[in-house]
């Protein structure tokens, strides 16, 4: 890659940081498989690192006059551009580094990862890497942990963390590792995960100590418990040391879980063909309603179809709500199949029902989170006989969680597909 | 009540002394195991981790919390007490400080063991992170980004599920 290539590479990248909101799915793509950018931003701190760059060269040349000018400008763009540039020369020089090694091991390595090295030192072509073997769901859900696992591995105890700007202070610097942990505790205490994530990708020290067992156990015990959530047979300390070797932060990520921390949601849409009084004009009504589902952790579930938008509905969601198409029952969730049964209106005495009905739902992940999605499998009303009738789900089959915290910070993050 | 309060004698780093009533001065647990062991004494106590300055603060707090109920050391009231994300509303105003002082405060509060006073430190940590990006926090506390770009990258991509878009 030439320097070009590299600058680009990395305006690209500071640019995807800073907009966290971006449209996830094709930068991811660009990072994987190092692309240059079609197109370059431009950001002026690095603009101001490639002057600062030219600077450098130019002084090595002897072009002193040249060089101070460029300096000049590079440190009006950005008073920080010595850092800047020191680091990325640092990543460049690593960067290098590394394409070299990966050119004396063979250069079809580099990219290709469906061709691999066997005991005879042949390279050997993996099928199963590039060919689809299992189901979409789980391979979608299943996260690569092992990036973040390697990192920390490398990491060691001594770290600490650096002030980045060095003529201020860095006072968080002086803090001992519990009381940090401590603040990662207080994080889980009000489930802020997203928090709590963002702060340790701050700096290596303080991802080293988010991977601290006593977060995640903390975690995975309030949250993870029998009998909703669990089977009451499974124990979660033996699941964490049988399934995950002991570690609490992959329990907590895989483990499904019934998300009690905001509301399911699908939006259901038909046409209804309204009546007309002449034969010229015909009018058709676009109808929209949303599902939605609430679950709470003492087993009470809110199943609500209405025409309510969810800005103004899902905060009124609650176990007080009384409303037309408004029931409730009871959930339990085996494996990733959520059971709900018992639905019924609320006030009822469920002995004085003739029927209740009963959903049968299964958990999945999509790209953006974990357990956030529910397909619904089957809806039946069930009578006293035990007589199942199916009520047929036509739309709205798919819901999405929209996170409570979300909706009262920002309203506008309602991305419901 | 005719009885005057007991008073002991607290020593800074700074060699500042302090004369505090007891009741106000145990609210630190490590004052308090201290006048334990040694018992009535006309000597300072010597606090050579904290600053006089960050003292003045930490007994405003004491001060201010002399007759709430201690903290026990049971699991069940720790776990009540930590969920509570509030803060009330003195001890908000009292923890408006500048950074320095916060952090100051912080750990006077872990090593003189006052833990209602550290959990209030801790959570105003949290709040002051609370829906930041990870370079807005590194912006806040002035913390060097030691990551390279591809791990950082591969951090971002792994941690996807908090994010909740």
């Amino acid at each position: 890659m030439s320097n070009d290539d590299l600058d680009k590479f990395r305006t690209e990248w500071k640019s995807e940081l800073s907009s966290k909101g971006g449209p996830s799915k094709s930068s991811h793509n660009d990072i994987s498989t190092h692309q240059p950018p079609a197109q370059d931003t431009h950001d002026p701190s690095d603009h101001a690192v490639r002057i600062y760059e030219q600077a450098v060269e130019a002084e090595q040349v002897g072009q002193l006059g040249d060089s101070i000018d460029l300096y000049r400008r590079a440190f009006k763009l950005d008073d920080a551009v010595d850092k800047r540039y020191a680091r990325y020369v640092s990543h460049k020089v690593a960067r290098e580094r590394e394409e070299a090694n990966d050119n004396d091991d063979g250069a079809i390595t580099h990219e290709r990862d469906d061709i691999e090295l066997n005991k005879d030192g042949n390279y050997v072509y993996n099928f199963a890497k590039t060919i689809q073997t299992e189901p979409d769901a789980p391979k979608q859900s299943s996260y690569r942990l092992d990036a973040i696992d390697k990192l920390i591995e490398s990491l060691d105890n001594t770290l600490t963390l650096a002030a980045e700007n060095e003529d201020e202070q860095c006072p968080i610097s002086a803090l001992p590792d519990e009381i940090i942990l401590h603040i990662y505790r207080n994080l889980v205490q009000r489930t802020d995960l997203q928090t709590l994530v963002r702060f340790s990708h701050t700096s290596k020290k303080l991802l080293l100590l988010s991977n601290d067992n006593i977060i995640w156990k903390d975690l995975a015990r309030t949250h993870l418990v029998a009998p909703h959530q669990l089977k009451p047979s499974v124990r979660v300390d033996e699941l964490a040391l049988v399934k995950y070797s002991g570690n609490w932060r992959k329990l907590w990520i895989d483990t499904p879980r019934v998300r009690l921390d905001g509301v399911y949601i699908s939006i259901c849409r038909y046409l209804r063909h309204g009546e007309s009084e002449s034969a010229w004009t015909t009018f058709t009504q676009l109808v929209t309603f949303y599902r939605y589902l609430r679950f709470f952790p003492d087993g009470l579930v809110i199943s609500w179809l209405s025409t309510d938008v969810p800005t103004s509905s899902v905060p009124a969601l609650n176990e007080n709500l009384r409303c037309k198409g408004l029931l409730h029952g009871r959930w339990k969730l085996r494996n990733d199949s959520i059971l709900i049964d018992d639905l019924k209106d609320p006030d009822r005495d469920i002995r004085r029902v003739s029927y209740v009905f009963r959903m049968k739902a299964k958990l999945k992940s999509s790209v953006h989170g974990k357990h956030n999605k529910i397909e619904l499998l089957e809806y039946v009303s069930v009578n006293r006989e035990e007589e199942e009738v199916d009520i047929p789900l036509k739309a709205g089959r798919n819901l999405t969680i929209l996170s409570l915290s979300h909706l009262t910070s920002a309203p506008k993050t309602l991305l419901l597909f | 009540m005719a009885q005057p309060p007991t008073k002991v004698i607290l020593l800074t780093s700074d060699n500042e002394e302090f004369q505090v009533d007891k009741d106000i001065a145990e609210r630190s647990v490590l004052i308090k195991n201290m006048l334990e062991d040694i018992g009535e004494s006309e000597h300072p106590i010597p606090l050579p981790n904290v600053t006089s300055n960050v003292f003045k603060k930490v007994l405003e707090y004491c001060d201010h919390h002399r007759n709430d109920p201690l903290p026990s050391t049971d699991d069940n009231s720790d776990e009540q007490r930590k969920r509570t994300t509030d803060i009330n509303e003195w001890d908000q105003k009292f923890i408006q400080v500048d950074q320095e002082m916060l952090f100051e405060i912080i750990l006077a509060a872990n090593y003189l063991d006052i833990k209602p006073l550290l959990d209030v430190g801790c959570k105003t940590v949290a709040n002051m992170i609370k829906g930041k990006t990870p370079e807005e926090i590194r912006k806040l506390f002035n913390i060097q980004n030691d990551f390279t770009p591809e791990e950082e990258a591969q951090i971002r991509k792994e941690n996807e599920w908090a994010e909740d878009r």
